[in-house]
């Protein structure tokens, strides 16, 4: 190792060469050899940690391109899925659209749209939809409020099934609290509210078979019931208006509330008593509520 | 070309671009003087040792921004004289006040030696004293001595060093020169 020489300078005229002599005979302490080592260690380590900086410049100078590839290969997929996905939620609008209630009573064509709110289902979307439907209508139609009744045995999977529920599905479930409640109904004839004695009858129909509603008094006025009842007065209101229309509508309602299957058997029972009309209606019903629907040679 | 004729600056130069052989001959130049720089000024082998590290480090941490204005000698011990003041702030005591400005200059040494000087005195005894009476000199000229004696630098580099102006620099080494003087009188 070699050391610094000393170098006096006496240009400074602050020298003492016989102090700086012994000053050079005293100690000559060096330091530990483990200092030597950790210090050329570290050095080395620097020269190292030099490439390592040149390695991240060269990361740092792509990274700007590569992110902003990211984001465009991201975007595309994002902006792809959005228009596959609207593609599809506009394919679903279709069926979902209201039809034309022209020359229909009040009475029937609440009924004849039973899953379907008052309001224009295309000029909200899908959720504000499902929602409105899920808060406007259940206390309005008795289809619903049948279907909110077993919606709360049957999960909804995702948005789009439940805006659309298969007839398979919930149909039957419904078809058998209308058939429990229809004996009720009969037996009521048309003094109570019939919205509210459904509800009533298709939710203990399904629970038990044999437990059906107390008739009402076939006199007893709609505002002594209507308070007893859970369902809100609004809801009640539309139906006790249209129940002095008449038997025919009434009829007709019932026709249309039957299963797909016993709705056809009444079709033709109508055809066979000479209600052409009559059956014809019923059938133009049939087909628009379900549209595919088998129809039997019969009636093709 | 040969390392060790090779001026400090350019050593320097050559590890800040990269090249770790460079520092190693640096090192070995001046390991001993900043370590016994270190070692007299503090005082305690384990601080002239952790200071010794420190400063490398630092070095080595700084050599991208190193630019050859100055002696590299004169930014090595500059940078060991910072760090020995962050040592002495840390202490109860704080800084020395030889280290202000005003140079103490009416400070002398109490030694007084003792006695007539015995002839029998051989050098290594004579060292001894020396390095005795060095460590009763106030910090500031007994550093200003040792920038003298193992870093070679001059007065100028002296100041700059340690960052006073140069007749400060001056008025201490040639106070620590007299004090040393007077109490190595008989020995030398």
């Amino acid at each position: 190792m070699s050391e610094l020489p000393h170098t006096g300078k006496p240009e400074d005229a602050v020298a003492d060469p016989a102090l700086s002599g012994l000053y050079r005979e005293a100690g000559r302490e060096i330091p530990p050899s483990r200092l030597d080592r950790a210090i050329l260690a570290a050095a080395r380590g620097g020269g190292s940690e030099r490439s390592r900086l040149l390695r991240r410049d060269l990361v740092l100078a792509w990274r700007l391109p590569l992110s902003l590839a990211a984001v465009v290969v991201l975007s595309v997929t994002l902006v792809m899925l959005m228009t596959e996905r609207h593609g599809d939620e506009a394919v679903e609008a279709l069926p979902l659209a209201p039809p034309p209630a022209t020359g229909v009573a009040p009475e029937a064509a609440v009924s004849a749209a039973p899953a379907r709110p008052a309001v224009e289902d295309g000029d909200v979307p899908l959720s504000s939809r499902d929602d409105h439907r899920r808060a406007s209508t259940v206390p309005q139609t008795k289809e619903v409020a049948a279907a909110a009744v077993a919606g709360k045995r049957t999960a909804r999977p995702s948005t789009r099934d439940a805006s659309r529920p298969p007839v398979a599905q919930t149909r039957p479930v419904a078809g058998e609290a209308r058939t429990a409640g229809r004996e009720a109904e009969k037996k009521e004839e048309m003094a109570a509210p019939q919205a509210a004695s459904r509800l009533e009858a298709r939710s203990q129909a399904e629970d038990t078979a044999s437990a059906a509603p107390v008739p009402a008094p076939p006199d007893t006025p709609t505002a002594d019931v209507a308070p007893k009842e859970t369902i809100r007065p609004g809801a009640v209101a539309p139906r006790a208006a249209a129940a002095p229309v008449g038997g025919l509508q009434t009829q007709a309602q019932e026709i249309h509330d039957l299963p797909p299957e016993q709705w056809l058997a009444k079709i033709e029972s109508l055809r066979r008593e000479g209600k052409a009309a009559e059956a014809k209606r019923s059938l133009a019903e049939f087909r628009r509520r379900y549209p595919d629907y088998p129809l039997p040679p019969s009636l093709r | 070309m040969n390392r060790d004729s090779v001026a400090d600056e350019e050593l320097m130069a050559r590890y800040r671009d990269g090249d770790a052989g460079a520092f190693e001959v640096l090192y070995n130049r001046h390991r001993g003087g900043l370590y016994r720089y270190l070692l007299r000024s503090s005082g305690s082998a384990a601080t002239a040792e952790e200071l010794f590290q420190d400063v490398w480090m630092n070095l080595v941490r700084a050599r991208a921004s190193y630019a050859a204005t100055a002696k590299f000698t004169t930014y090595l011990y500059r940078l060991a004289h910072n760090r020995l003041i962050d040592h002495y702030r840390r202490r109860p005591q704080g800084v020395p006040v030889s280290f202000e400005d005003d140079c103490p200059e009416l400070d002398t040494l109490a030694l007084d030696p003792s006695g007539q000087p015995d002839a029998r005195y051989d050098t290594k005894q004579k060292a001894e004293r020396l390095l005795a009476l060095l460590a009763e000199l106030p910090e500031a000229q007994r550093e200003a001595f040792l920038l003298r004696e193992e870093a070679g630098l001059s007065v100028e580099d002296i100041a700059q060093a340690t960052g006073v102006n140069r007749e400060t620099a001056k008025s201490r080494l040639r106070y620590a020169l007299a004090n040393l003087r007077s109490g190595m009188r008989g020995y030398l």
